[in-house]
């Protein structure tokens, strides 16, 4: 149950997610007997069962370390095996919020993929809530159920192989919200109307790459009754943050000074040596910077300034979101 | 009550079952009351958003046998809309009697609606005149499909359901400042960070006028606690109660002002332990959230730090880390992002933070029409900015770990340090000081740090910060790494002497010899020298 409580320590057969930097981390299956190597050294699992999640876990031949993290749909994401294209953080983070889950929604998703969403949804709407997810590629849906059961979510999720696009889901008159991440989403979405619980409102997210998709989806959304039909696209931007020495012209003229004595030095250098340029440029140019750099030292160092950058690259897509809403049918009460 | 309309799927009755499993503390109406959320019935003694013609909001707490005034769209009574689903729209006729129409609240705005597509086109479509709106008017809804335009002078309101995101939305357009500007989607962020879930223990300090302890309670789903640290001496969480929260989610926001977060520290509680399950006066209510904290089985912390000015986001974090438990996240969010960096670079100086993070949402909204999608023209600028971390623990009795830890103090934001020492000089070139750094003898050496946050490197080696790694060494492969050398041209100058007092720490501190630079860089110094 490790994705939706946690624990505080780490015991046999819990999913740890080891982290040893932002772009390296794994998950290990608690075993007493499993020693997990990396070129840190060696874990052994039997030392790291007992201590509490977030433990900085020292390697056996203490060269290196790791840190022993709780699993979370979150860290998921990040270390998960893609079978497919996933989700991340930002996109997932406002199509829970858009769709309104929380604890007891009933959801449909399609296809499952790589079953990144489906454990952030079954997180949410735990304990008493429930995710219908279909995929039509079989060998994916096996792997995602065994991940589901493995990760103690089979009773909050359902998976099934099936093609939804042409066979529907086989769902009427149930789920709240309904997700579909598919390469045409306006074929699947007559069944998704059907799949809405009609006493009440709905909402539908379309995940799509491509605009003409999405053009498509808003179509298909329109002609099945769906309103308040909208798009998103929504981004991560991270800001590197660091700390910047300020300097003033008194520093640069101070640094000009010190080149010009340096180069003074140097062309007396020169004329007491004959050696060869190169040599002399190298050890003159050391000797005197190490005079004026340890000048420098004795002053007063700048002072610094916290800031922060984005990246040179970043993410500049993942797809769009296009959202609908689901009226309740509207039965004759006069 | 159109009850009868309910399904009978099999699902569903076991997730009610499920609900009814839990005990209620309060009375039996309280199931039906569940059974009523699952379906989304307008309930009394609720907040319900009356959308009006106009587009604009009306919040009314909606109360039995009352009339309802919508202005000059003219008033209702109560009772007619009591027990219906949401969903629908209502049409006032003669008088103040209503009768339920199909929504119509979404399809003004939407123009994504291929109904509405023709009438884009051709704007003189849309006009309707005077006569045709009052015979329109006369003949009610029924029938109609220019909905589009006949809205905006009919007598139809809608009662919308306040949810997560129609309450932020409400806020967000009527008052931003209340909530700190906060977008739905940064805030989405934060609940996906801070990983709330059922069945958890949650810190929030929240000057969002409660919107984040909103969010937090309604994906607590009524299980589990969240505690609410205030200000003043009565909390301010006015949102929550547009929320329509049930008794029972509402038992789960236990509040504590900082006055007594403080004070119980020099209080040992632990004598009312054994109170905590009995159901206590306010006084003991408080008591007993204090005992909770004091046992540290606060599970996790989200913490909102919009702070005015007043605290910093530090002062809060010293005082609640201690109550963190090992893995969870801590989230802080601010509007000024200034904030949030000054907080990071404490948190990278302190031992208990994994890998401290700024990150800024960017949501852009598509008008979406068939050979005219475009983003909006207008658009929020910002939603502010979050900084998330992992707290870790440092376990004392792993022997080779605390000497490690001696040695590679943050090697936690490995990557950040990289970045945030490496960027900084990272085309710099100097001519290291012989004195300091006997290794570095060959002259005008220019030394790049390795600035590829690609390679995994979890130890820090002299990459790292000198400052809080003098002793570190240097690991296998990690490298000197050559980089982009165009960008810091202007700052050659300082940072030239910078780099060279830091390599020269660093040099001292590793023994090992950074690699020499490639010749483009040389090139670039004998540029400076012209």
């Amino acid at each position: 149950m490790s994705f939706i409580g946690y624990k505080k320590f780490v015991e046999e057969g819990d999913l740890v997610v080891a982290y040893l930097s932002r772009e390296n981390m794994t998950t290990l299956i608690m075993d007493s007997k499993a020693t997990y190597n990396n070129k840190f050294g060696t874990f052994k699992h039997k030392e790291m069962i007992g201590k509490q999640y977030g433990t900085k876990m020292p390697s056996h031949n203490g060269k290196g370390f790791m840190y022993l993290l709780h699993p979370t749909p979150e860290l998921w994401t990040q270390v998960l095996p893609h079978r497919t294209q996933i989700l991340y953080l930002a996109d997932i983070s406002f199509i829970t919020a858009y769709l309104d889950l929380k604890p007891g929604s009933i959801v449909l998703e399609s296809g499952t993929g790589s079953g990144s969403i489906s454990h952030s949804f079954a997180r949410t709407i735990a304990p008493h809530g429930h995710l219908y997810t279909f995929e039509y590629h079989e060998e994916r849906a096996k792997i995602a159920r065994q991940e589901f059961k493995d990760h103690g979510l089979s009773d909050l999720i359902t998976i099934e192989c099936r093609d939804v696009c042409k066979n529907g889901f086989g769902i009427t008159n149930k789920v709240h919200a309904v997700f579909l991440d598919l390469p045409a989403p306006w074929e699947a979405i007559p069944a998704a109307k059907e799949a809405f619980k009609r006493t009440r409102m709905g909402k539908i997210c379309c995940f799509s790459p491509c605009i003409e998709q999405v053009q498509k989806t808003c179509t298909s959304l329109n002609e099945n009754g769906f309103v308040e039909i909208k798009m998103f696209e929504c981004l991560l931007r991270y800001h590197e943050v660091k700390t910047i020495p300020i300097y003033t012209v008194t520093d640069a003229v101070a640094s000009i000074k010190t080149q010009q004595a340096k180069k003074r030095k140097h062309k007396e250098q020169e004329d007491d040596n004959e050696i060869s340029d190169e040599l002399i440029i190298a050890s003159s140019s050391n000797d005197s910077s190490g005079v004026s750099s340890n000048s420098k030292v004795k002053q007063a160092p700048p002072p610094n300034l916290y800031v922060s950058k984005t990246p040179t690259e970043t993410k500049g897509h993942t797809s769009y979101m296009t959202f609908a809403t689901y009226l309740p049918v509207l039965y004759d009460e006069q | 009550m159109t009850t009868s309309e309910d399904s009978t799927i099999v699902l569903v009755q076991e997730a009610v079952s499920d609900k009814n499993k839990t005990p209620f503390k309060k009375n039996v109406t309280k199931v039906n009351s569940e059974q009523d959320e699952e379906d989304e019935l307008i309930r009394e003694n609720e907040y319900v958003f009356i959308q009006m013609p106009s587009g604009n909001i009306k919040v009314v707490k909606l109360q039995k046998d009352t009339t309802v005034s919508l202005g000059k769209f003219g008033t209702f009574h109560s009772n007619d809309i009591i027990g219906r689903h949401f969903g629908h729209s209502y049409e006032i006729y003669e008088g103040d009697k209503v009768k339920v129409i199909r929504n119509i609240a979404y399809t003004k705005v939407d123009e994504t609606d291929a109904n509405n597509r023709d009438i884009m086109d051709d704007p003189s479509k849309q006009k309707l005149s005077y006569t045709d709106i009052e015979k329109l008017k006369k003949e009610g809804m029924e029938g109609q499909k220019s909905i589009f335009i006949y809205s905006r002078f009919s007598r139809i309101f809608t009662p919308l359901k306040p949810t997560l995101y129609s309450v932020w939305e409400y806020f967000f357009r009527k008052n931003p400042g209340k909530i700190r500007e906060m977008r739905i989607d940064t805030l989405s962020q934060i609940l996906s960070l801070a990983n709330v879930h059922a069945n958890l223990k949650i810190l929030v300090v929240d000057d969002t006028q409660g919107l984040v302890i909103s969010g937090v309670m309604e994906r607590l789903g009524g299980y589990g606690i969240v505690l609410g640290i205030h200000d003043n001496e009565n909390h301010n969480y006015d949102i929550v109660r547009y929320m329509n929260f049930s008794t029972k989610a509402n038992d789960s926001l236990r509040v504590l002002s900082w006055q007594q977060v403080l004070e119980k520290d020099e209080v040992p509680f632990n004598e009312v332990d054994e109170t905590t399950l009995s159901e206590n006066d306010r006084k003991g209510y408080n008591r007993r959230k204090a005992v909770y904290n004091k046992l540290k089985e606060t599970k996790q912390l989200l913490l909102n730090g919009e702070f005015d000015g007043q605290y910093q986001p530090e002062s809060i974090l010293e005082t609640l880390v201690q109550y963190v438990a090992g893995s969870r996240p801590i989230v802080i969010y601010h509007i000024n992002k200034e904030v949030l960096v000054n907080t990071c670079v404490q948190m990278r100086l302190a031992k208990h933070y994994l890998n401290p993070q700024i990150t800024e949402s960017w949501l852009r909204d598509y008008q979406v029409l068939p050979g005219r999608t475009h983003p909006e023209m207008s658009t929020t600028g910002g939603g502010g900015y979050i900084l998330s971390t992992t707290r870790i623990i440092i376990d004392q009795s792993l022997p080779s770990s605390s000497t490690f830890t001696n040695n590679t103090n943050d090697t936690n934001d490995n990557d950040n340090n990289n970045e945030a020492e490496g960027n900084n000089i990272k085309v710099e070139k100097t001519k290291i000081d012989t004195t300091t750094n006997n290794h570095n003898s060959s002259s005008n050496v220019i030394i790049e740090k390795n600035i590829n946050t690609g390679d995994p490197r979890p130890f820090s080696g002299p990459a790292q910060a000198p400052r809080t790694n003098p002793q570190g060494t240097l690991p296998e492969g990690k490298q000197a790494a050559p980089s982009n050398r165009t960008s810091a041209v202007g700052n050659n100058i300082p940072n030239t002497r910078n780099f060279a007092r830091r390599q020269s720490k660093h040099a001292q501190g590793s023994g090992k010899m950074l690699s020499p630079h490639p010749p483009p860089c040389a090139s670039h110094e004998a540029d400076r020298k012209d």
